[in-house]
């Protein structure tokens, strides 16, 4: 986890400021507006351009200051046809409320007490179809960049009294509003408080996006995994409550993240749950197959070609060993510039608009490699295990896991050039051991395979039909750990009864 | 007991469930001693050797009996076990004897690993690179504490079963006549042969020591019987295939039975196993290294209160030094045969604890305390 | 503190930059595919082997590289070999190896045991013995498609398909250290520019001492190996009957104790008429049953001739003295050098005709 260092002294904004100062800073900014009125009622009105809605002030709060005489704040809260009326007399609040496209009134200019009126523009996108995690059979909705949408996606599909949500502002200065989501009575607390207490401790200035709160609540930062797992499908993030899981949905960011997460549900797609049990078992086991092929199959390659000649058959050494007969380089070397140049593209695509991004794509797959193996640069069976590689790597559900994949070959890479086989499993043997280490808000990353839970294997490796999981996953520590009562889905019928 | 209770508690987040007891008593016992085992145990009792891994493999039951009426009796380890039977100065040279012991099998297994892999792979290996950075390895585990080394012994296990399956292989070609005649070998013989194979054994007796990590110790007891079973089973497996496979001149030929079973291994992408076997049995020696360096360590840290940490550093440059001098086949044969006797008689020392941890608590019950 | 944060990657980077071990890449290395060796004189030997060079495209037969060196010892000729050749000789790939009748009546011995010892050679390797100089059998190019390596051991696996018995290097080297048994290998005959098996080899140690026949080998495997193939063809009542076998089982008895043994190979034999003149339909039970006891016969004539072949050259290819060893008791390799040319051997041969063919 990331140990921030307190520093009081360095807080920002600073502490004892009057709304006299804060009024003079804002007023640095073009489109902030100071406006007294000078009708019936006596009052200045104060409010950034660019935040408030037209439509609130000129139809709403205008007419209403202007029709009526009123003498007070508090005669006009109760005039003002707009919810959210509040009246204080703090500087802080005074700034935040302004920030968050308030409109507020005082009775004179740089008075201490002072009326907020919520009339922020509220624009956003569409609720659209996801694009990440897209599947062909189920709901298609995504969550957008307004957390009160992605709220209110979640509680229509889980409409539950218990569904609680929390709300802090993370973010000295962007002071970003995040939302903890979790169902009371299945959630442990223990993981609830831990999120919270790690979030309430970020004291970084901006927070832009939830992979931020990725990053910073995280129990090992330096690892290459993610450790919550990022969506941007509401289902899969009522699963996950159901679950006992914990969620947090941050303001301004599409994916929501969930945690305590494991390993394998990194590889597990929201389409498994939509399909018969045993197909989706059989694609999972593709996926976890293309995933270790993606990994392993160019350190074996190198390992192989480089040291273990003998391991290589009769029949495929002539294709190999002519495939390679004129390339200049030594097998990691192919490796690395093979791999290199897809990762390339991959990059390349992933900046570009779509449309070029595919011609790029294109280009690149098609011509680049056709001519490398032409000019004899990469050997074409390489070309075929690399270019595999890198499609296995895309089946990933999440995408994140999959940018993590891309990585990890590269010090097998390291590991085959040096002791071959060997090499490799050592190297698999590191990731082993942080695997084993690595944790998910204080739950071990790696179960079900360590620590062994039967019952969580259930929908690990293999998914079961639902009338097998009766219980709710062991990782997350629910306090109500039954979905339904075993007994009474295992009672089965004689024949003709 | 007061000595025992003089141990520690161990937080419940660093204990490890029954079942892995299973993981740990295992994986400790199978090691590299397995790739060649059948060729020393098959010198005395002839290919009658397998009686003898049955014979070895019930002893070891009857020692693990042993040893879990000691840590009941007692209820610490092995340290609170020794302080109280011989008190401070005695036990505590008994528990660093203890200690020394269990960093001589990790080195046996990481010398004759590294060795494994300078005949079959690359004789020009940089031996102490190579030991650098394995102990490296075992270090990341070890630091990690029980859990994680349980861990490994877990998926140890599991990345061991595959090569159980190339034992299929060899069993087509092989001729069942080599095994008769059955028993037909002196009881002696038997024995001798049992004694051989004892460094295959070896291991279990950690269980003296991370004992106090197991959540329901009752429970534990089954699966410590059950990893034995399950360690005798695969002896049995491998020798009985190695037996079938070659016959008995030949193996007295063969260093490294297993290993060249392998060969003849044969998919139509891939031939030639040993290179995967030797490289997947990395995995299989890693617990061992990483066990016994645990092991190894915590004595001291439970003897002079001081950081397991440290020891430990001192352990493994200890390990990268030796392994590095030790630069030809005899030597390692004869640390093999070395850690094989001392190992024996660690075996024999067992009893012995139980037979005077027996007596001292007849005394102590008629004095009335 | 900063060397602190550096030092894995520093120890990495020493690590990788010292830890590679001396390496070629598959296309950098000269992979022996075939290997012979030839007698010279007692002491010289002379080894040639053949290393295939693969082209760019995959339709390209390889064209091989053929070398030859003479030396005194193996270690001097591995030395030769590797002054001869632009690339590093590497064994692993070794499928087939060849020595020359001379060579293998002097002693294969110390050959053999080097093949044992190198980790890097499998133990699927094939071997033979050629009549003539295996330099000759190397050099020639037998296939547009294939090299000689794949060739021949194309040659020796249909064979062994058929009526020769399965070996290869394992096989071989369980019967040369095991003790009462003795191994074979495949005997190779080049004539004008052709390789064919002649029969196979049989050896005492490592010395070839007698060969069996191409006519005898499928009497032979039926001693040693259950299969399913071969067609043997005999002569009766003036006309040619070839039956085809379509499976036969072997069993060995020992009768009498460890002192006075006595052998009962007994082999079951199915087969179907494939070859024949005229075969009445009213008389047929009658006269399969008279082909059966004719085949009979005729295999055990044949195989205790063979047998008494083997006893008269002390050599044990049916591992009768293996089977005495582990059926009845300890007995030594000089013990029964001794006794078994006196041992009575009985082979006893049933066939079963269960088809004629599907026109009669």
């Amino acid at each position: 986890m990331w140990k921030w260092k307190k520093d009081k002294g360095n807080e920002f904004p600073k502490q004892n400021e009057t709304v006299k100062d804060v009024t003079k800073s804002l007023e640095q900014s073009k489109d902030f507006m100071v406006y007294p009125l000078d009708g019936k009622t006596k009052c200045v009105l104060s409010y950034f351009e660019t935040m408030v809605e037209p439509k609130v002030l000129n139809q709403l709060i205008l007419p209403a200051l202007k029709q009526n005489a009123l003498q007070s704040l508090e005669e006009m809260k109760d005039v003002i046809p707009v919810e959210g009326l509040a009246i204080t007399d703090d500087a802080n609040l005074y700034r935040q409320r302004m920030m968050q496209g308030h409109v507020i009134i005082q009775m004179k200019e740089y008075d201490k007490k002072f009326l907020t009126i919520p009339a922020v523009i509220a624009e956003h996108r569409k609720v659209s179809i996801p694009e990440v995690e897209f599947s062909v059979v189920g709901p298609k909705e995504a969550f957008v960049e307004s957390l009160d949408t992605n709220i209110n996606l979640v509680r229509k599909r889980l409409t539950l009294p218990q569904l609680t949500v929390k709300e802090l502002n993370i973010g000295k200065m962007t002071k970003t509003r995040v939302a903890v989501l979790y169902v009371d009575g299945v959630a442990n607390k223990e993981n609830i408080n831990t999120v919270m207490q790690r979030l309430n401790d970020i004291e970084y200035d901006q927070i832009n996006d939830s992979s931020y709160i990725t990053q910073m609540i995280a129990d090992n930062s330096n690892s290459p995994f993610p450790q919550l797992l990022d969506t941007e499908r509401p289902d899969r993030v009522t699963g996950s409550l159901v679950e006992g899981k914990v969620v947090i949905i941050v303001d301004g960011s599409p994916h929501a993240l969930s945690c305590p997460t494991t390993i394998v549900e990194f590889f597990s797609a929201s389409d498994d749950y939509f399909l018969p049990w045993h197909l989706a078992s059989g694609f999972r086991l593709i996926r976890l197959f293309a995933v270790i092929f993606s990994v392993i199959s160019t350190p074996v390659y190198v390992a192989i070609l480089t040291y273990h000649h003998e391991m290589i058959p009769q029949d495929l050494l002539a294709t190999i060993v002519s495939s390679r007969a004129d390339i200049p380089f030594p097998p990691i070397l192919e490796v690395i510039i093979l791999e290199l140049t897809i990762e390339l593209l991959r990059e390349a695509g992933a900046r570009l608009p779509t449309k070029v991004g595919q011609t790029i794509g294109i280009v690149g797959g098609i011509v680049i490699g056709t001519a490398a193996v032409e000019a004899g640069l990469t050997s074409n069976v390489l070309l075929i295990i690399v270019a595999l590689g890198a499609l296995a790597s895309f089946t990933t559900p999440v995408y994140q896991i999959g940018n993590t994949i891309r990585l990890l070959r590269f010090p097998f890479l390291i590991g085959a050039q040096m002791w071959g086989l060997v090499g490799v499993s050592i190297v698999m043997a590191f990731f082993i051991a942080h695997l084993i280490k690595l944790k998910s808000i204080g739950r071990p990353f790696f179960s079900p395979i360590y620590p062994l839970r039967f019952h969580d294997l259930k929908d690990a490796f293999i998914r079961l039909p639902f009338n097998k999981q009766s219980m709710r996953p062991i990782q997350t520590r629910p306090v109500d750990s039954a979905r339904f009562n075993q007994k009474r889905a295992n009672e089965k019928r004689d024949v003709d009864e | 007991m007061n000595d025992a209770k003089g141990g520690f508690n161990v937080p419940e987040n660093l204990m490890v469930t029954s079942t892995m007891t299973f993981f740990l008593v295992h994986s400790m016992q199978v090691g590299v001693g397995m790739l060649g085992f059948e060729k020393y145990i098959a010198e005395g009792a002839g290919y009658d050797a397998w009686i003898s891994i049955l014979v070895a493999g019930i002893a070891v039951h009857l020692l693990l009996w042993m040893i879990y009426r000691l840590l009941q009796d007692c209820g610490g380890d092995l340290v609170s076990i020794h302080n109280f039977l011989f008190g401070k100065y005695l036990g505590g040279l008994l528990n660093l004897v203890f200690s020394v012991y269990f960093l001589l099998l990790s080195l046996t297994v990481l010398r004759t690993f590294v060795e494994v892999i300078q005949v079959w792979v690359f004789p020009q290996l940089n031996v102490w690179l190579f030991a650098l950075v394995y102990l490296l390895l075992a270090y990341y585990f070890v630091i990690g504490g029980l859990r994680v080394i349980t861990g490994m012994c877990l998926l140890s296990v599991m990345l061991g079963l595959p090569l159980l399956f190339f034992k299929f292989f060899p069993l087509q070609i092989g001729d069942v006549n080599n095994l008769y005649p059955m028993i037909d070998a002196s009881v002696s013989e038997i024995l001798s042969s049992a004694k051989t194979s004892t460094l295959s054994f070896l291991g279990f007796e950690l269980l003296l020591l991370f004992y106090p990590f197991i959540k329901d110790q009752k429970a534990s007891k089954k699966w410590a019987h059950f990893g034995v079973f399950y360690t005798t089973m695969i002896y049995l497996v491998s020798a009985i295939v190695a037996f079938i496979y070659y016959n008995e001149d030949q193996l007295q030929h063969i260093t490294w039975a297993t290993i060249s079973l392998w060969k003849i291994v044969d998919f139509p992408f891939l031939q030639r196993f040993e290179y995967m076997g030797i490289g997947l049995w990395a995995y299989v020696v890693l617990p061992n290294i990483c066990l016994g360096l645990w092991a190894a360590s915590r004595i001291p840290k439970r003897m002079f209160k001081i950081k397991q940490k440290y020891v430990l550093w001192l352990y493994l440059v200890i390990l990268l030094v030796i392994s590095s001098l030790i630069d030809n086949r005899r030597t390692i044969d004869a640390l093999n045969t070395f850690t094989n006797q001392v190992g024996f008689y660690f075996l024999l020392y067992i009893p012995v604890l139980f037979i005077l941890m027996f007596i001292m608590k007849k005394v102590r019950y008629r004095h009335g305390i | 503190m900063e060397f602190k944060k550096l030092s894995p990657i520093i120890l990495a980077i020493t690590v990788f930059l010292t830890g590679c071990i001396p390496h070629q890449s598959v296309e950098e290395v000269s992979l022996v595919s075939l290997s012979g060796c030839d007698y010279v004189d007692e002491e010289l030997t002379e080894c040639t082997v053949a290393i295939p060079h693969y082209g760019r495209s995959k339709e390209e037969v390889p064209t091989e590289q053929y070398l030859s060196y003479t030396a005194k010892t193996m270690k001097e000729i591995d030395n030769g070999l590797e002054s001869k050749s632009p690339r590093p000789i590497r064994m692993g790939k070794l499928s087939v190896a060849l020595y020359d009748e001379d060579l293998a009546i002097k002693d294969l011995s110390d050959i053999i045991d080097m093949l044992a010892r190198d980790p890097h050679i499998g133990r699927d390797v094939q071997l033979g013995i050629v009549g003539g100089k295996t330099k000759k059998v190397i050099g020639t190019k037998y296939s547009e498609n294939q090299t000689t390596a794949d060739y021949l051991l194309g040659l020796v696996e249909q064979n062994e398909r058929n009526i020769f018995p399965k070996t290869n290097l394992h096989r071989f080297l369980y019967a040369y250290y095991g003790r009462g048994i003795d191994g074979y290998l495949p005997y190779f005959l080049w004539e004008e520019g052709e390789v064919r098996m002649e029969g196979l080899a049989l050896f005492k140690g490592g010395k070839f001492v007698h060969l069996v026949t191409n006519d005898e080998v499928l009497t032979f495997k039926m001693m040693v190996q259950n299969f399913n193939q071969g067609v043997q063809a005999i002569e009766l009542d003036g006309e040619e009957v070839a039956m085809e076998n379509i499976g036969s089982k072997v069993k060995y008895k020992i009768e009498g104790n460890k002192d006075n043994p006595k052998f009962v190979i007994s082999v079951k034999m199915n087969g179907v008429i494939s070859e024949i003149s005229d075969l009445n339909i009213l008389e047929t039970n009658k006269r399969v049953k008279k082909i059966e006891a004719a085949f009979s016969s005729f295999f055990e004539k044949k195989s205790k001739n063979m047998v008494a072949q083997f006893q008269e050259k002390n050599v044990d290819p049916l591992g009768l003295g293996h089977l005495l060893h582990h059926r009845k008791g300890e007995i030594t390799q000089e013990e029964w050098n001794m006794r078994y040319p006196d041992v009575p051997v009985d082979v006893q041969v049933t066939v079963d005709i269960i088809q004629t063919g599907i026109s009669s």
